[in-house]
């Protein structure tokens, strides 16, 4: 199994279309992926940004199944083996359990589905994770319409029960504010 | 988000398995191990075994630049520390020695994320518990987890040697809070096996010792620990 580094390129809104086309014409059952980072920017806010991969977690398949399928996108589209990958599940922990109420489509196939993330969950995610990199598209999100509010009041939440982090992400959130 | 460029398959697993078991692996292997170990907590406690018996034959340096190739090298932080548990007093010394070495340059994650990937339900109460309830041998790393990758943990920890405490006092103090609103009364076994038996019994009984609202009756092993009476829990 290798792991060496290879050539990145950039997917735009238009390559990742073309690549979950190419994903749903492998599957063989019904599956969903959750997506998050700035896939879900580009493909449900139309942002302007560079990426050089989707944040994706599925449903209905198993990682490493799912791998092989990705692998053969990504042979075939000539883009990164891993231009879809699930690792930004480790910050789910922050969701509220409602975020299934604000996610949006932006894919539809045969048998594959893609849901983004709604603006306020990806502004969570962006808190907790408080990479100055983030102050632009957290205030992009802001402006887009994102409920502060309620983020605020879910971090807080967070806060009460002791999730790590929770500080930092109130500390960025104010700074966004300005 | 970066991270392994291909995900670990069943036969992966099994051929990793296999050859901790079996063989020895070379320090490419393992280092590309300790990052499958994120994928599956029964590899991390097949590591954890492997490492406990054949850390000595391990040089501490080539397994840290083989690990510095990989895209998360503190993931063998907790492996480490779990394999920290299975040592007897006098190994341990020497073995954090091996350690340091091995964890020379990692950097602790700035933001805690959870250890394990793709084993819980999306943003789901596990996960969320899994963050609150984290063990220190995770969170020392920046990592957030509960699973204990010591095979048979709860007979292991009871043995003396091997009692570790492995989650902090805010942590065990949230939980005796949980546990006073459900039980009147509990003995210090009923305590540790609350947390999953990953406090050690001295821990435990200076925990209930301590606790403001809690009273005890009797002695040693037949100690009641009660409530005090109309000690609000707030």
């Amino acid at each position: 199994m290798s792991n060496q580094p290879e050539a990145k390129s950039q997917l735009n809104a238009a390559l990742m279309r073309k690549a979950l086309n190419h994903l749903d014409s492998l599957m063989t059952q019904s599956v969903s992926l959750i997506v998050g980072g700035g896939g879900a920017m580009l493909l449900a806010y139309d942002f302007p940004l560079a990426t050089s991969d989707i944040d994706a977690v599925p449903r209905g398949i198993d990682l490493a199944v799912l791998d092989i399928h990705i692998k053969a996108v990504a042979r075939d589209l000539n883009i990164p083996s891993d231009w879809l990958n699930p690792y930004f599940s480790t910050f789910a922990h922050t969701l509220p359990s409602d975020y299934g109420d604000r996610l949006i489509n932006v894919f539809r196939g045969k048998h594959l589905e893609a849901w983004a993330l709604g603006m306020e969950d990806l502004l969570i995610m962006k808190c907790f994770a408080h990479r100055q990199k983030d102050i632009g598209h957290a205030k992009a999100l802001i402006k887009k319409g994102a409920n502060i509010k309620f983020v605020e009041s879910h971090i807080e939440s967070l806060q009460k029960k002791r999730i790590p982090g929770s500080q930092d992400a109130l500390d960025f959130l104010d700074e966004l504010r300005g | 988000m970066k991270g392994l460029t291909s995900i670990p398959s069943e036969k992966n697993l099994f051929t990793a398995y296999e050859s901790l078991q079996n063989h020895a692996p070379s320090m490419n292997q393992l280092a590309l191990w300790t990052q499958w170990v994120r994928f599956d907590p029964r590899l991390g406690e097949i590591f954890c075994k492997y490492l406990n018996q054949h850390w000595k034959e391990i040089s501490p340096l080539d397994f840290n630049k083989e690990l510095h190739l990989q895209p998360w090298p503190q993931a063998i932080g907790p492996i480490i520390e779990h394999t920290q548990l299975l040592l007897n007093r006098r190994e341990r010394c020497f073995f954090s020695s091996w350690k340091r070495l091995v964890t020379a340059n990692f950097s602790r994650n700035s933001t805690p994320e959870l250890y394990f990937i793709g084993l819980r339900k999306f943003a789901g109460k596990a996960m969320r518990e899994d963050a609150v309830l984290s063990h220190q041998a995770y969170s020392r790393w920046g990592y957030l987890g509960r699973e204990v990758l010591v095979n048979k943990w709860k007979q292991v920890s009871n043995e003396s040697e091997h009692g570790r405490t492995l989650l902090s006092a805010d942590v065990r103090g949230q939980k005796l809070k949980e546990l006073l609103k459900i039980r009147d009364s509990f003995t210090v076994n009923d305590y540790r096996e609350f947390l999953g038996n990953a406090v050690s019994r001295r821990i435990a009984e200076m925990d209930l010792k301590k606790h403001p609202k809690i009273q005890s009756r009797g002695k040693t092993k037949g100690k009641i620990y009660f409530r005090v009476r109309n000690a609000s829990l707030l």
